[in-house]
């Protein structure tokens, strides 16, 4: 127990923290939102203006918004309907090969969008696409262009599918199999179960997970920016960056088109977590009953056809172009036959890729800012969710309620509001990698907070009581009692963190300068100029990096789903 | 090593659960805290320990100020020298039977070869020795709630905190580890204070014990004190009088009183009186009533057996009498042929009908 003032003080630096880290951002886009200059920028005074709200009402923005909503609805449908089948498939039938049915279930969480996207274009766009290319060998009078609203919606659809599989696995192993024979007793085929009471009784995760995955795919970033720049197709993400980038930029109209964007989300969210209110379905996992597994009969093989048909749509078909396009050398290719032809294989762009001091510079950022990002981050997650959930310091609540605004913060309001913040604050902060690992750690928090706080959650408290009682202090029982107890959810969120800090682009693209590149920019601004063997070399690299901290940190993670 | 608490006082957002508790524990003692669920004992409890701060009062172990809002004084946990069995037995899963009972010691950086020698001693005494190097996980429910007493005692702590540490165990565990702790803490002269929902376990254990009731001490005394003349008839219910009739209206006579019950039966007993006027109950203990079988002709406390449980070494009947009451009484006659549905008179001496105040 502390006394007063040193209770407050403790208060006040997390609030303080969290206030710069994720209120601030906020703040700032607001305020630029409102304004005729950008926030304590010096330069002209600032004046109060609805312009920039007005400003809106333009063709341009009506199509941004249309588009957002195309892309983002039929992207859910895809992603949901793809990651409900894995789920059931994985949580309650004797599909065949179930721990990879899993990793396929999850694996797409661990894909780079901006490898994924500038694959698709290269696999599915213009006479030159790889698979448009074999089409045509094969005399298939049918030829792909993913570099278009449908485009989008594909990768959309194909790359979200964890989340849904992740909150349906949950809720779908919690059903009482019961249930569901006692719909069988009562003369119901298995497609009837499945409809009429499996997927209602899982209603709420469902319309929970789609609710996630629109959110998601409304403020995506580097799917829009790859695919649908070059052909000039806007949505409201790429529009905000678009106005902010442009010459002369209008930061403040990106501002209140962030706001916009900031206000739909905060909606979907704010129902969202009504909706799934005291229903944690990752922490209730595991306990209560072995659900039975439902006999798919000679449909087994099938099913397990479908899991790998996407697995290799999603996984195997991306990483098949990266290895011609990293091998290859000439861009033109005449068919089919060419593609595969060893004769023009070379590692060269590899080994180029390999030397170049930019990316290898981009490589030591990337890991730098990522593991950074995990440890500073996890450690500040530690502390939120652990003063919410064990002390009585006053301001708990509002704690809780910083931590989880990011939630409703577009990835790209984050970058702005971040520049903005450190432009502002007299700190030699913006242009070093300190600014990346402030916004990776702000963005990350709510699921890193949440995750946290879960695992606190299982461990009584008396079991630090008693170690207070034995005569340690708090600090003391923490490291030697609730933290060893928590090692395998905080080792897991820590690795969950770099990885996903590892794979950002949006904000990242706001904030890098010269110096101080990660690997998902040096990718953007390649494939913006076309290169592509090194676009493929480098993406390569970048993948086979994701992939190895991801098996690494399996280990940990499985515990997290 | 005493326990001195004044005033003591603690609210949770508006709602109280100590609302003034006074506790004088001399050396050696052991207090059992006794009351309805959610009256305030684990809250007294862990205010002591110093798991939560009170909102007024002065809490002093040993005759040392540990807490005292107005002087500001807060000793924090760790240094209060407080063992505390916790109700969920709080043992480490992550650590071995040997490093959980070490922890307090390492505490104190105790050198190690000192430290060995004493783990080793408590676990002995608990019985656990072989069980040293065992994860913990791995445990019993009873050898869990050994590890923790030995936790606690291997501090040699200056008072000794029980949260109902044998609520969770079957009761047969429970009677033997019952009189393990009264030997231990009698072998130890442990000043200690006990949380407890069972009278037996109450009266087994208790130098003093104390019923609480809404955050309040509502009688405390020793533990004959207590079952001899229980101050109300709440209190009564929890020290085994299991007989208690509500009078509908009564009136002191000389040296006793007669009561009127709803059934429109009228009880007459000896012994003293509550205040004129008050809302009372007549509580009779299921032992000091006596039964034997009907003649025709008799008339008071007729009624049938409806259930006879033998429990050894005596047996416990129900009686039903026609007004509707229920009687229990407890009879040491094992072999006196009284069955269901035998016609049975319940004596009773005037003495032990008490007539106390419901509240
Ligand atoms: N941390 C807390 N926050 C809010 N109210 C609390 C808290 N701890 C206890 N209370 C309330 O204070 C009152 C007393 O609780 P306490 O745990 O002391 O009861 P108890 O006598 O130990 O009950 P039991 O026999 O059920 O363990 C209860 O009404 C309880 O709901
Ligand atoms: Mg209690």
């Amino acid at each position: 127990m502390m006394l007063r003032p040193a209770r407050l003080a403790v208060m006040a630096l997390l609030l303080g923290v969290c206030a710069v880290l994720v209120l601030s951002p906020l703040l700032m886009t607001v305020m630029a939102s409102f304004s005729t200059t950008v926030p304590f920028s010096g330069g002209d005074a600032p004046r109060f203006t609805f312009g920039n709200y007005t400003a809106l009402f333009t063709p341009d923005l009506a199509a941004a918004t249309w588009n957002t909503l195309v892309v983002s609805v039929l992207g859910t449908i895809i992603a949901v309907t793809i990651g409900a089948i894995l789920a059931w498939l994985a949580a309650r039938t004797d599909i065949p090969c179930k721990p990879l049915v899993h990793l396929v279930g999850l694996m797409p969480l661990f894909v780079s969008l901006v490898v994924a996207s500038v694959t698709w274009s290269v696999l599915g766009s213009g006479r030159s696409g790889y698979l448009n290319i074999i089409l045509r060998s094969l005399d298939i009078p049918l030829q792909l262009e993913v570099r278009s609203l449908a485009g989008i919606t594909l990768v959309h659809g194909l790359y979200y599918v964890p989340y849904a599989y992740i909150m349906l696995f949950g809720a779908l192993s919690l059903v009482h199999p019961e249930l569901e024979q006692a719909a069988s007793v009562h003369g119901a085929r298995m497609s009837k179960v499945l409809l009429r009471i499996t997927f209602p009784l899982v209603r709420p995760a469902l319309l929970g997970a789609s609710l996630l995955t629109f959110v998601a795919m409304a403020e995506e970033f580097p799917v829009p920016a790859i695919l649908g720049g070059p052909v000039g197709i806007e949505t409201l993400s790429t529009r905000i960056f678009n106005l902010m980038t442009r010459v002369p930029g209008e930061p403040n109209q990106a501002a209140a088109v962030g706001i916009l964007l900031t206000a739909i989300v905060s909606v979907l969210v704010w129902l969202q977590r009504r909706l799934l209110k005291g229903r944690d379905f990752r922490t209730v996992t595991g306990k209560g009953m072995r659900p039975q597994l439902l006999p798919l009969g000679s449909f087994r093989w099938l099913a397990l056809g479908f899991v790998l048909l996407y697995a290799f749509i999603a996984l195997g078909l991306p990483i098949m172009a990266l290895v011609i396009g990293a091998l290859r050398q000439g861009m033109f290719i005449r068919d089919a036959a060419a593609l595969f032809d060893p004769a023009f294989f070379s590692l060269n762009a590899l080994r180029s890729v390999v030397t170049d001091p930019h990316v290898q510079q981009a490589v030591v950022n990337t890991l730098l800012t990522g593991t950074a990002a995990a440890v500073i981050g996890t450690t500040l997650y530690f502390i939120i969710a652990y003063v919410i959930a064990r002390t009585d310091l006053p301001g708990r609540q509002i704690l809780e309620y910083m931590a989880m605004v990011p939630l409703a913060l577009p990835a790209l309001v984050m970058g702005i509001g971040v520049l903005w913040t450190w432009l502002a604050i007299p700190l030699p902060i913006y242009g070093t990698l300190l600014v990346l690992i402030i916004a990776y750690t702000g963005r990350l928090m709510p699921q890193g907070v949440r995750a946290i706080s879960a695992s606190i959650a299982q461990i009584h408290d008396d079991l630090e009581h008693a170690a207070q009682v034995s005569g340690a202090t708090r600090p003391r029982a923490i490291r030697r009692i609730t933290l060893p107890l928590m090692r395998g959810a905080v080792v897991s969120s820590a690795f969950l963190t770099l990885i996903l800090a590892t794979r950002e682009l949006t904000s990242s693209l706001l904030l890098y300068t010269t110096n101080t590149r990660v690997l998902s920019v040096v990718i953007y601004e390649a494939y913006e100029q076309g290169l592509w063997s090194f676009v493929a070399s480098i993406s390569l690299i970048y993948t086979v990096l994701l992939l190895v901290l991801t098996l690494i940190g399996r280990r940990w993670m499985r515990t997290a789903f | 090593m005493s326990i001195n608490v004044t005033g003591l006082r603690k609210a949770f957002g508006g709602a109280t659960a100590v609302a003034g508790v006074d506790i004088a524990l001399p050396n050696g003692q052991m207090l059992v805290l006794l009351g309805p669920s959610g009256c305030g004992k684990t809250t007294t409890m862990r205010c002591i320990a110093g798991l939560e701060m009170p909102d007024a009062g002065i809490i002093s172990i040993d005759g040392v100020t540990v807490f005292d809002r107005a002087a500001s004084v807060v000793v924090p946990v760790h240094k209060r020298n407080v063992g505390m069995v916790f109700q969920s037995y709080a043992i480490w899963p992550h650590l071995t039977v040997f490093q959980n009972v070490a922890f307090p010691l390492e505490m104190q950086k105790i050198p190690s070869a000192d430290l060995k020698t004493r783990v080793m001693e408590m676990l002995e005494k608990v019985g656990l020795a072989d069980f040293a190097s065992r994860s913990s996980s791995a445990l019993s429910g009873g050898q869990m709630q050994r590890v923790a007493l030995a936790r606690s005692l291997v501090m040699r702590p200056s008072v000794l905190l029980f949260d109902e540490p044998l609520s969770n165990l079957d009761a047969r565990l429970r009677d033997r580890l019952r009189v393990q702790l009264r030997e231990l803490q009698a072998e130890l002269k442990i000043t200690g204070i006990y949380v407890t929902h069972d009278q037996q376990e109450a009266l087994a254990l208790a130098d003093r014990i104390m019923v609480m009731d809404h955050g309040l001490v509502r009688q405390s005394g020793t533990p004959v004190e207590l079952y001899a003349s229980p101050a109300t008839s709440a209190i009564a219910a929890f020290l085994g009088y299991s007989n208690i009739f509500p009078a509908e209206e009564w009136s002191a006579t000389d040296g006793g009183f007669t009561a009127r019950l709803a059934s429109g039966r009228v009880l007459a007993g000896s012994g003293e009186t509550p205040a004129a006027g008050a809302a009372a109950a007549v509580c009779v203990r299921p032992e000091d009533l006596a039964l034997r079988l009907a003649s025709p002709d008799d008339t008071g406390l007729v009624g049938e057996i409806t259930l006879a449980s033998f429990m050894g070494a005596f047996t416990l009947y129900r009686v039903r009498l026609p007004e509707g009451e229920i009687w229990e009484v407890i009879s040491h006659d094992v072999l006196s042929g009284l069955v269901v549905g035998s016609r049975v008179v319940i004596e009773a001496r005037p003495a032990a009908m008490k007539l106390l105040a419901t509240q």
